[in-house]
């Protein structure tokens, strides 16, 4: 057996046994670095930020099927989805959109017609075996 | 070399039943939902007044929030009325209407097929446009509970509490006109609202509200889950001036529409809490 092989082989060994001891521990999403967004003056969400106490609004989703709004400790409003009730929404979103945005997603569907899979298949991914939780800081930009 | 190829063979052994029982876990979810044997449909509205300063409070709602919504003044003649009595019940159980005084029963009436029957001839005499639906109105009749209170007291009144399993059916016309159970309300959407909606090949939709928690189907595909929280609801009404007063009695109340567009097939099903 080559040495590459068998590095292969360890590799996967590895990543299998990690993955192990993360599913026993109930496969907790894994938390990426918040991101800070400004927002500017003007803007509906701008009149949210300024009307919270905190003068900041947290939005937090977690791919395993939860989208939260949260000024300081206080949920403000939850989003939970399945992959089912999110390919529903995005599909009805598509069909309500103004103009011809269902035509052009219908055309480019057909010239790459993976692309639905490939979007199913990484929902699914982040959704049950690999869950993140991606955070925005909103503050008010004055 | 030996204990290389030993180790070589326990980490295929190892991936080989990691991968398999990975495989075979498959994600489950129990969902929590509290069985309901009897759904019913509770509603319960406060009203009280006082003839000193001639105002009155509906519904957890202050005389101020009711005059912003429009409600309208008291003549005379009916709080010369009310100063009569203290406390007032009306309650509509299963086949009886009570009406109650000062806890005292003042008197009861059955309301049979034949009293039902002119009920529903007095509403389509004065509905304009529409009729009562006898079949839905019996439906709605056989799991009420309808207790309306009047108390004469300075104090604000209750909070309304309205828990209803059964769907509030609302069509919507072509033309974009909107009826609950049958009555027109008057309203309607938008011709270029109704066109969109037609464009999107939106049949029907049902929504429930349960205490902030709102499900949601259009053409019977299941919606996310969105969960409305009273503090998140105050930040949004602070934000854009909305005035939206007391918002404690539509966050204890359960209600649900089955909404039907055009020649849409009808909602089935109820909103279970």
């Amino acid at each position: 057996m080559s040495r590459a092989l068998r590095v292969i082989l360890i590799t996967i060994g590895v990543i299998l046994l990690l993955y192990a001891v993360y599913t026993v521990f109930g496969r907790p999403a894994i938390p990426l670095p918040a991101i800070r967004y400004p927002v500017p003056a003007g803007q509906p969400l701008h009149d949210i930020i300024t009307a919270t106490e905190s003068n900041q609004v947290r939005v937090t989703l977690n791919t395993k099927g939860k989208l939260e709004m949260l000024s300081e400790d206080d949920e403000l409003v939850t989003l939970d989805y399945t992959p089912e009730t999110l390919a529903n929404t995005v599909d009805l979103a598509l069909r309500l959109a103004p103009g011809q945005t269902l035509t052009a997603y219908q055309e480019f569907v057909q010239r790459y017609p993976i692309y639905p899979h490939l979007a199913k298949y990484v929902n699914n991914f982040f959704y049950g075996i690999l869950p993140l939780r991606i955070s925005v800081i909103l503050t008010p930009n004055p | 070399m030996k204990n290389k190829q030993n180790l070589i063979k326990i980490i295929i052994a190892l991936v080989l039943v990691l991968g398999i029982s990975l495989m075979q876990h498959t994600p489950t979810a129990v969902a929590d939902v509290p069985l309901q044997e009897d759904i019913s449909n509770v509603i319960h509205i406060d009203v009280t007044y006082d003839p000193g300063t001639k105002t009155y409070s509906a519904g957890g709602f202050s005389f101020e929030e009711l005059q912003q919504f429009g409600a309208p003044e008291i003549p005379d003649e009916i709080w010369a009325l009310l100063t009569v009595f203290n406390n007032l019940s009306i309650r509509v159980i299963g086949d009886e209407i009570q009406l109650l005084t000062d806890d005292a029963k003042l008197f009861s009436m059955a309301f049979d097929e034949n009293a039902r029957q002119f009920v529903y001839d007095m509403l389509n005499v004065y509905v304009e446009g529409g009729r009562v639906d006898r079949a839905r109105a019996e439906s709605w009749l056989e799991q009420a509970d309808f207790d309306f209170t009047l108390r004469k007291t300075k104090a604000v009144s209750e909070p309304l509490r309205i828990q209803l399993a059964t769907l509030l059916q609302v069509k919507i016309a072509e033309s974009g006109a909107i009826s609950v159970e049958g009555i027109p309300t008057g309203m309607g959407l938008t011709g270029d609202t109704a066109a969109l909606m037609e464009a999107a090949s939106i049949e029907n939709a049902k929504i429930c509200w349960s205490k902030g928690v709102v499900n949601g189907e259009v053409n019977g595909s299941l919606l996310p889950q969105i969960t409305l929280y009273e503090d998140g609801v105050i930040v949004i009404d602070r934000a854009f001036g909305l005035n939206l007063g007391d918002l404690s009695p539509i966050f204890e109340s359960s209600f649900g529409a089955g909404i039907v567009l055009g020649d849409g097939a009808p909602v089935v099903g109820e909103c279970l809490p």
